[in-house]
């Protein structure tokens, strides 16, 4: 993220380069539900750590990709934040693929198959 | 691809804007390296020569210091991960690559100003000579500080590697852009500046082909 633009103005700049149209709806959307959307305009330098890993899933999310990978989805959130991000991997992974590593027992709760690292060792 | 790298072009632009980091380096070094070269002289008049050289020197260190950016930027900010999954590695480098070149010929265009007002030896002869020296030189010095930037950018001791690694790529250029800035000076013909003009032409090619051979590799890794 580039933190001498806005939130909206990074979202653009990345559609810009991946090629595709920004889905304004879809990502106003988002920007509610990550509770971004009074703040979409702020500069990204002036986010909390919670509030720039809030911003990252609806980075990850706003292509509608197939297939979701999330690498510890709730370090850095505060209560109000991951319960947000389990509803969202609650509902994507109704159609989607969702693969979550982390060590927190409720992000593992989630998830339809749990793969224990350690026993394949 | 040229609307992505337009994006990517467009976005380090208002970036720019609103930090000014290479603005005000390439500013700030502009200034002062001709300052000490002014009061160095002082009052003795130096061969036109000597003034050519001095504009190319300028010109290679101001680029050393503002040019880098391009790439340490976005490994400061952790965001090569995120370009090299949204975009290829040529939209990547050519969006680079405008920004520099633009920066490159804004840069020298103040240089050139500076010197022309300010070395009373700095007068051109053949125009048309000089302006497609400087265009040419501009081009070679923007891919090859790119492609520079690039290999850079994931180093510990960045501000040495890249003068210390432009120097041997960038030699070649300096040294035929200062031989056709003398024949600017002095008037010297088209016909009878072939030879450098070719040699200015081929850097430029060979250096541009060969970027965006390497880049692939370079990104990636």
């Amino acid at each position: 993220m580039y933190e001498e633009f806005s939130a909206w103005e990074n979202l653009k700049i990345f559609a810009n380069i991946r090629g595709i149209n920004l889905n304004e709806a879809l990502v106003l959307s988002y920007l509610a539900k990550f509770l971004l959307e009074n703040r979409k305009d702020d500069l990204v330098k002036t986010y909390s750590s919670g509030m720039k890993q809030r911003l990252k899933f609806i980075f990850a999310l706003m292509h509608s990709p197939e297939v979701l990978i999330f690498d510890e989805p709730t370090s850095n959130l505060d209560e109000e934040g991951k319960k947000v991000v389990y509803e969202i991997v609650r509902e994507e992974g109704k159609s989607k693929i969702v693969i979550i590593a982390s060590n927190e027992v409720k992000d593992l709760e989630l998830c339809n198959e749990v793969l224990l690292l350690e026993k394949f060792k | 691809m040229i609307a992505k790298s337009y994006s990517l072009f467009k976005k380090d632009f208002h970036s720019e804007l609103r930090t000014r980091y290479a603005i005000n380096s390439l500013a700030m070094f502009i200034i002062v390296a001709i300052s000490v070269i002014l009061f160095s002289i002082g009052n003795e008049t130096i061969t036109t020569s000597l003034t050519a050289g001095l504009f190319w020197v300028v010109i290679f260190f101001t680029a050393m210091s503002g040019l880098a950016r391009a790439f340490v930027s976005e490994e400061e900010r952790g965001t090569t991960l995120t370009l090299q999954l949204i975009a290829s590695p040529s939209t990547v480098f050519t969006g680079k690559l405008i920004f520099n070149m633009i920066l490159v010929f804004c840069m020298n265009l103040v240089i050139a100003l500076l010197y022309s007002a300010l070395f009373e030896k700095f007068i051109v002869q053949n125009f048309s000579l000089f302006l497609l020296t400087f265009v040419l030189g501009n081009i070679g010095l923007a891919v090859a500080s790119t492609i520079i930037a690039a290999i850079i950018a994931k180093a510990g001791a960045k501000g040495t590697l890249y003068p210390v690694l432009s120097f041997p790529i960038l030699l070649p250029l300096i040294l035929t852009c200062v031989q056709l800035t003398l024949f600017s000076f002095d008037g010297t013909r088209f016909e009878e500046a072939k030879f450098e003009l070719a040699i200015v032409v081929g850097y430029d090619v060979i250096m541009l082909t060969a970027s965006y051979m390497l880049f692939d590799f370079i990104w990636k890794d």
